[in-house]
């Protein structure tokens, strides 16, 4: 008696586990399925998707890229650089918003094909990706019209609050200067470490901060939008090279971008779009724009 | 690459320590601050007047109904629009924000919890109170209450855990607990993932600690304190993971 009901306990346990093991095979199989599915194309450079090329960008930083309001699309001189770009390539364009502080890690864990997003280049990036440069940008403070702080630069900064996008170069400039303020006795720059570029600038329009430091074209794009309401404290300081982001080691993307750029800048889209977008001073060589603003 | 050194030099480091300690005491705050409002709120709820039902109603809808995330940037970008002068962004600095949207929106949580613990309560228990002389605000302290918060405490200790983890929308609008500690300082040296990591252990230092402390409360709060010798029905693992198999032929009894 006691037996027959132990067999068929035990009949049942075994049938349970056999049914579990069974689900459990299928739900890893799916995601094999789910995860194996990369085709690679071996004529040209590594595509995600292929026939486009998938261009990270944060679309928080206008002129260079944003999402325009109208058409929902992301614009900017980035945006159309990198879509002519592809057009030479024989690809579409496809920009992907992604956060700029981790967007050449995203690169590297291969979410785009390339990155757009005014990426200054700087030796510690260098170590991260290659650059093909394309641009020429400074960094310069916006401030309240009429500068009511009398800010001329970041060592006027000690003490203050102020806006920065996190993952800039800007963000470790005004790190250095802080430190500097430190240094000198005085105390150190209050910052407000934002994600975007369009809330650091919402930061300043609340009065929530004194002065933001972005890139000079972002700062005159936003003094034209703007009229009357700011002003750039001081002048535009250390103008250095941006670049396209290409993949460490992605050789045949970067020699392929890397022509496609220099038919642009033959064949003369690459002026007629910096003159589109109004960025004469940063297609040229060195910037002292200090006569400019004067 | 993955560099472990990076996390073992932040992991105890005073940056990450005093992130900690912010995550901590804006959660505190937030929390003690959200029960509050929400036993109030409950109470209101539960009124037959409808001039304190019918706010209390309102209240739990918009804050339930409306993303924290959103309620943090209406506060800390909509206002200063709203009322633009410098005094209103003195007041209504990132901590400021933070601590009365999270205080806010918890309200209307505990709000809902408190009700249901109150409802849970025998409602001759407030008669048997009032028959003995107690007015409604005593009975409610002495002797509703104290039993609600038996099934109150439960479902607060996830609020707080939750809590916890949600301080990290504050990080949106820069301030610099644990998450936005680890985003700040990790996008420049290229090591966002290493204190990512740094603060996933901090979050789960705090949650794990709270989790103590929470089973310290229910125990104490027990009337029988009969947590250690309960008997339980010991289940087999297919029972657990697929909800049948060996319910009657394998289950033994075993102390807890």
């Amino acid at each position: 008696m006691l037996s027959m009901f132990l067999k068929a306990g035990t009949r049942r346990r075994q049938l349970s586990i056999l049914v579990t093991s069974m689900s459990v095979l299928a739900v890893l199989m799916l995601l094999l399925a789910a995860c194996g599915s990369a085709p690679a194309s071996n004529n040209g450079p590594d595509l995600i998707t292929p026939g486009v090329l998938t261009v990270g960008s944060d679309t928080t930083y206008p002129p260079q890229e944003y999402i325009d309001t109208a058409t929902h699309q992301a614009a900017g001189f980035d945006v159309d650089l990198i879509s002519a770009i592809a057009n030479k390539m024989g690809l579409k364009a496809q920009v992907v918003t992604a956060p700029f502080d981790s967007i050449i890690q995203s690169l590297a864990a291969k979410r785009f094909d390339v990155v757009i997003s005014a990426v200054s280049i700087t030796p510690v990036r260098q170590k991260q990706a290659d650059f093909v440069p394309y641009f020429n940008a400074g960094e310069s403070l916006l401030v309240q019209q009429g500068n009511p702080k009398n800010i001329k630069g970041t060592a006027d900064l000690c003490g203050l609050d102020v806006g920065v996008q996190n993952g800039t170069i800007e963000q470790t400039d005004l790190q250095t200067a802080s430190d500097a303020c430190k240094k000198a006795g005085k105390p150190e720059i209050n910052m407000t470490v934002l994600q975007d570029q369009t809330a650091v600038i919402q930061l300043l329009q609340t009065n929530r901060v004194v002065a933001t430091y972005q890139d000079s074209p972002v700062t005159d794009y936003y003094l034209k939008q703007n009229p009357g309401r700011f002003e750039v404290g001081g002048s535009v300081v250390s103008a250095a090279p941006e670049g396209i982001v290409i993949r460490k080691g992605d050789t045949a993307m970067f020699n392929a971008v890397q022509s496609a750029f220099n038919t642009l800048k033959s064949d003369g889209t690459y002026r007629s779009l910096i003159n589109k977008w109004g960025l004469t001073n940063e297609a040229i060589t060195t910037i002292d724009r200090r006569t400019y603003f004067a | 690459m993955f560099h472990w050194d990076v996390v073992w030099q932040n992991l105890f480091s005073g940056l990450f320590l005093n992130a900690a300690w912010t995550t901590l005491w804006i959660s505190v705050i937030a929390q003690f601050t959200g029960v509050v409002i929400g036993l109030f709120l409950a109470l209101m709820r539960m009124s037959r007047f409808r001039w304190l039902n019918w706010p209390a109603a309102g209240y739990i809808w918009l804050f339930r109904g409306s993303p924290l995330l959103v309620q943090v940037l209406i506060l800390f970008d909509g206002i200063p629009e709203l009322f633009p002068s410098p005094e209103t962004t003195k007041i209504l600095t990132p901590v400021v924000c933070v601590l009365i949207a999270f205080s806010l929106n918890e309200g209307a949580y505990m709000a809902e919890i408190i009700r249901a613990g109150i409802t849970s309560v025998d409602p001759g228990q407030m008669e048997a109170a009032k028959s003995l002389g107690m007015r409604y605000s005593l009975a409610m302290r002495r002797i509703v209450l104290p039993q609600a918060a038996r099934v109150i405490v439960p479902p607060l200790g996830n609020e707080f855990n939750n809590m916890l983890k949600t301080t990290s929308i504050a990080s949106v609008i820069g301030l610099l607990e644990l998450t936005g500690t680890a985003q700040v300082y990790g996008s420049q040296a290229f090591v966002n993932f290493e204190l990512l990591i740094v603060a996933t252990f901090w979050y789960l230092v705090l949650t794990t600690g709270w989790g103590y402390i929470q089973s310290w409360i229910e125990n104490s709060m027990d009337p029988n304190r009969t947590g250690k010798a309960e008997v339980v029905e010991k289940k087999g693992w297919t029972e657990r993971m697929v909800g049948f198999g060996s319910s009657r032929s394998g289950g033994t009894l075993v102390g807890r």
